[in-house]
């Protein structure tokens, strides 16, 4: 009796598990298998242009708005964990740090009305760049400031009395002392928020709306592709070609997506055999 | 021999004291200089936090007036035509045969979402289990690997998987079955229509939100004391009896926790629910299997049509959509955080010093 | 303008020549929240001399070593009362600078906590933040106080390298040379060779000799044949007061205080 209650109950887990396991797997193997006709490097060289079949124009899109957040959110969120971790203390730290982690809380569809109403509008940027990349950099915000937070709390205590000891400056102990070792979990922060910010399509709907070219010069007035974007346009177009493509340009997404995560876990791996090493 | 100069006594600077004092002051300015930047930085995220309440309060104010209570009793919600000359209503105008009723976005947001964390908690924690209990060290940390992964595909991939793969199949191999049950859950009753609907979009919504509750109880699995499991073993108990006596009970209230999180992700999911659960904007489906829709997917759906609108009042009554969204997803995500920063402060050592 | 800041900076920190030299605590008490963990602390601690702080754990010796170096400034909860004072000058007084105090007081800990950055760059990094060298010197520094500590042989070809590689006792000497760049007047030993082996800590205890001789040493002990073994004077704590502050000699063979005798004798502590 107990032992029959006991396999049922790990029988129940196993399924569980499975349940976990093959959604990953199923999704890659469709991707794949739809996509494969337009699986050759034209795909890469294409706009959707007239009809093209192709991803060039929402890749280039991706990169660059990914690029604008990195510049955008990067120094901005690695300075607010810097501040949350090393200068705030007591009340005004626990709400900072609150506050910053419900931020990841809005759903990204509210973060893209948001980029509507006030950037596309209210400030007359039109569907731009600059709206997509301010948007999309509210929404990762909170990653980097935790990732940086975290990444600068797990430098031993030991470190930061050592230069304490030697009357270094703050400046000094947060460059020569307490970065160093913070760094490579700061860095994999900033590739996890990257790999977040290439997989979102909602806030950039409305935001960077659409173009089936290339993106062009210009902040502002400038709508243009991107990956996530050819999946959505393209899916819901009649053509059995831009059905395959809008599985081709998931694939691709899913693809750099992964290998930023898996970039993103190396780093901290390697990380943590760094701070390991710093307490002897 | 070691101690070169020990003839010295103290040994004074090298450098006169006025220069370190004058250093002292450049370093002084320095820290003053990098403290302000941070702090700037520091507060944007409650900035952004903030700047997003007050545009949502603000945009809907105009349909919160126009619409009073009949937001969240009327059951039709339709942007009216641009084509014939507009209504005014409360002293703003809208779009002829405008109205704004939410209430069946309002039950499908929370139908798909419970039902999505419904199940994402037993399967999060059911799979944890069999992987601590039963799997060996390295196959735990390939499946943080794996949820890390998982939590990565992008929203609109879960969407096109779910109409193309997920829901045909299922439609045509599970939810047969399951209108079996139809006698004691009468919402199970077919038909089962073609795959997209509320079922498929909360099944995809629990796939998508496992990764998080998931990996939060990965963690408080780890955290029970060795000890604890030991000492329910050795009084000879079954490795079921002691995750059910000993691991479960640890690690419950830290689920509750991660349950509330995911529940927020589950609540404002949009990409993946626009395309599955069909966009029906009025009414409600006569069962689970058939087309609804939520508030988020209404937004992301309608906002093109919305544009359209010169009185502006159809934008508003998205705001309103998302102000509402907006409101329930920081609740759970507000409750969610307060329930685990009480469970860490157990957990973790206190006392962490400077 | 930083010739007059320059005064204002030597005028509290160094007050030449007045009173006696070495290290003076008055009355220091120190309490975290509710909790005392040192009151009426005074005694003196002899220039160029090796003072051991013995006592058993807990009763408040790191306490009252990190007071002399302001270590607990940064840990909120932490009061700190009455006084001490380096050659005449109290160090709590309004106006010092902890940077310019701890320049001028080095510390080593109980374990070893070189920094990320190179095994060069570790001794040269808080005397060119401090304006002591300048990029030239600092290379000269290096092997000067590399040399002191004995690790100038071991390591002349990897100045680049990082610290990690050496071995824990490696590490603990590096440290020192890092703390002794700076030129300090006293020394901190918090048990510095409580994790090392028995050769680098008979090593370490012959530098410490050597030290003194230009140096106020105050040493931090669990091991009371290490204390006698090197220290010129003992300071001996329970409970966060003073039993009894004696010379090496008297306290290990004729104590005045018979919890001394009990603490000596091994049946205490």
């Amino acid at each position: 009796m107990r032992h029959t209650r006991g396999a049922i109950f790990w029988l129940l887990c196993a399924i569980a598990l499975a349940v976990i396991v093959f959604p990953l797997i199923d999704i890659v193997v469709t991707l794949v298998r739809v996509a494969a006709p337009l699986l050759r490097p034209s795909l890469f060289a294409t706009t959707t242009q007239a009809g093209g079949l192709g991803v060039e124009n929402g890749i280039l899109g991706s990169l660059l708005v990914g690029a604008g957040v990195l510049i955008v959110a990067g120094p901005i969120g690695v300075l607010a964990g810097l501040y949350i971790a090393e200068f705030a203390s007591g009340r005004p730290r626990a709400l900072l740090r609150f506050f910053s982690e419900v931020l990841s809380g809005v759903p990204s569809i509210v973060v893209g009305y948001v980029g509507y109403v006030v950037l596309v509008k209210a400030l007359g940027w039109g569907y731009s760049l600059l709206a997509a990349v301010v948007a999309l950099s509210m929404l990762i915000l909170p990653y980097v400031v935790k990732n940086t937070e975290v990444a600068f709390e797990s430098v031993p205590r030991s470190l930061r009395e050592g230069a304490a000891a030697l009357g270094l400056s703050r400046l000094t102990t947060i460059r020569r002392v307490l970065l160093p070792p913070a760094l490579p979990l700061i860095v994999s922060g900033l590739v996890l928020a990257e790999a977040i910010a290439t997989g979102e399509t909602a806030p950039l709907l409305f935001t960077a709306n659409w173009s089936d070219l290339n993106p062009q010069l210009g902040l502002t007035h400038n709508p243009f592709g991107y990956l996530t974007g050819t999946v959505y346009y393209s899916f819901n177009l009649p053509s059995k070609g831009e059905h395959q493509l809008a599985f081709a340009a998931a694939l691709v997404t899913v693809v750099m997506i992964l290998l930023m995560v898996i970039a993103g876990r190396l780093i901290t791996m390697r990380a943590r055999r760094m701070t390991a090493n710093l307490e002897v | 021999m070691l101690v070169r100069g020990r003839a010295r006594g103290i040994s004074p600077s090298p450098a006169p004291a006025g220069a370190t004092a004058g250093r002292e002051s450049v370093t002084r300015w320095g820290d003053r200089v990098t403290h302000a930047v941070a702090a700037v930085a520091g507060m944007v995220p409650l900035g952004a936090l903030a700047f997003i309440v007050i545009v949502m309060v603000v945009s809907a104010i105009p349909a919160i007036l126009f619409s009073g209570t009949g937001f969240f009793t009327g059951s039709v919600f339709s942007l009216g035509s641009v084509y014939a000359p507009p209504i005014h209503h409360h002293g703003l105008t809208a779009p002829f045969g405008a109205s704004y009723g939410a209430l069946p976005l309002i039950l499908g947001t929370f139908v798909t979402s419970l039902i999505a964390i419904g199940l994402a908690v037993p399967i999060s924690v059911g799979g944890v289990l069999m992987l601590s209990e039963w799997l060996p060290r390295r196959a735990q940390s390939f499946l943080s690997l794996f949820l890390e992964l998982l939590a990565g595909i992008p929203s609109v991939v879960f969407g096109i998987w779910g109409v193309y793969t997920f829901g045909p199949f299922m439609a045509a191999h599970v939810y047969p079955l399951l209108t079996g049950l139809g006698t004691v859950i009468p919402w199970l009753k077919g038909p089962v229509g073609a795959g997209q609907g509320l079922l498929t979009a909360s099944l995809v919504l629990a796939i998508m939100v496992v990764p998080i509750v998931a990996a939060t109880t990965r963690e408080l699995v780890r955290r029970v004391p060795t000890l604890a499991r030991e000492g329910a073993l050795a009084l000879g108990m079954t490795r079921h009896e002691t995750a059910k006596v000993v691991t479960i009970p640890y690690v419950r209230t830290g689920i509750l926790a991660a349950a509330l999180l995911g529940w927020g992700r589950a609540l404002g999911e949009t990409m993946a629910v626009l395309f599955i659960i069909g966009n029906v904007l009025n009414g409600y489906p006569q069962n689970l299997y058939l087309s609804a829709n939520t508030l988020s997917a209404t937004i992301a759906g309608t906002l093109d049509g919305a544009l359209t609108d010169s009185t502006g009042t159809d934008i508003s009554a998205l705001a309103e959509i998302g102000l509402v969204l907006l409101v329930i997803s920081l609740v759970t995500n507000f409750a969610g955080r307060l329930v685990i920063r009480r469970v860490s402060d157990q957990a973790l050592p206190v006392g962490r010093g400077v | 303008m930083s010739e007059a800041m320059g005064l204002a900076g030597t005028r509290a920190e160094s007050a030449e020549g007045t009173a006696t030299e070495g290290v003076s605590v008055r009355n220091l008490g120190v309490r975290y929240r509710d909790r005392v963990l040192l009151e009426g602390i005074s005694t003196e601690f002899r220039p160029r001399r090796v003072t051991a702080i013995v006592g058993p754990t807990g009763c408040g010796k790191t306490t009252l070593l990190r007071s002399i170096n302001r270590m607990h400034d940064q840990a909120p909860g932490m009061r700190v009362t009455g006084s001490v004072s380096i050659d005449g000058a109290d160090i709590y007084a309004p106006g010092v600078g902890v940077r310019g105090l701890r320049r001028r007081v080095g510390m080593l800990f109980q374990r070893p906590n070189p920094f990320p950055q190179s095994i060069a760059d570790n001794i040269s990094l808080a005397p060119r933040a401090h304006g002591l060298v300048s990029r030239r010197e600092a290379a000269h520094l290096v092997e000067e106080r590399l040399t002191e500590v004995g690790l100038w042989e071991a390591v002349r070809g990897r100045l680049n390298a990082s610290p990690f590689h050496l071995s824990g006792g490696q590490q603990q000497l590096l440290c020192l040379a890092r703390a002794l760049a700076l030129s300090p007047d006293v020394l901190l030993l918090d048990e510095p060779t409580s994790s090392l082996d028995p050769a680098t800590t008979e090593h370490i205890e012959r530098l410490i000799t050597q030290l003194s001789e230009r140096v106020t040493i105050l040493i931090v002990t669990h091991n009371l044949a290490q204390a006698a073994r090197i220290s010129d004077d003992v300071l001996f704590l329970m409970a966060g007061r003073v039993v009894e502050a004696a010379s090496s000699r008297t306290f290990f063979n004729d104590p005045g205080d018979e919890r001394s005798r009990a603490y000596v004798s091994g049946r205490i502590g």
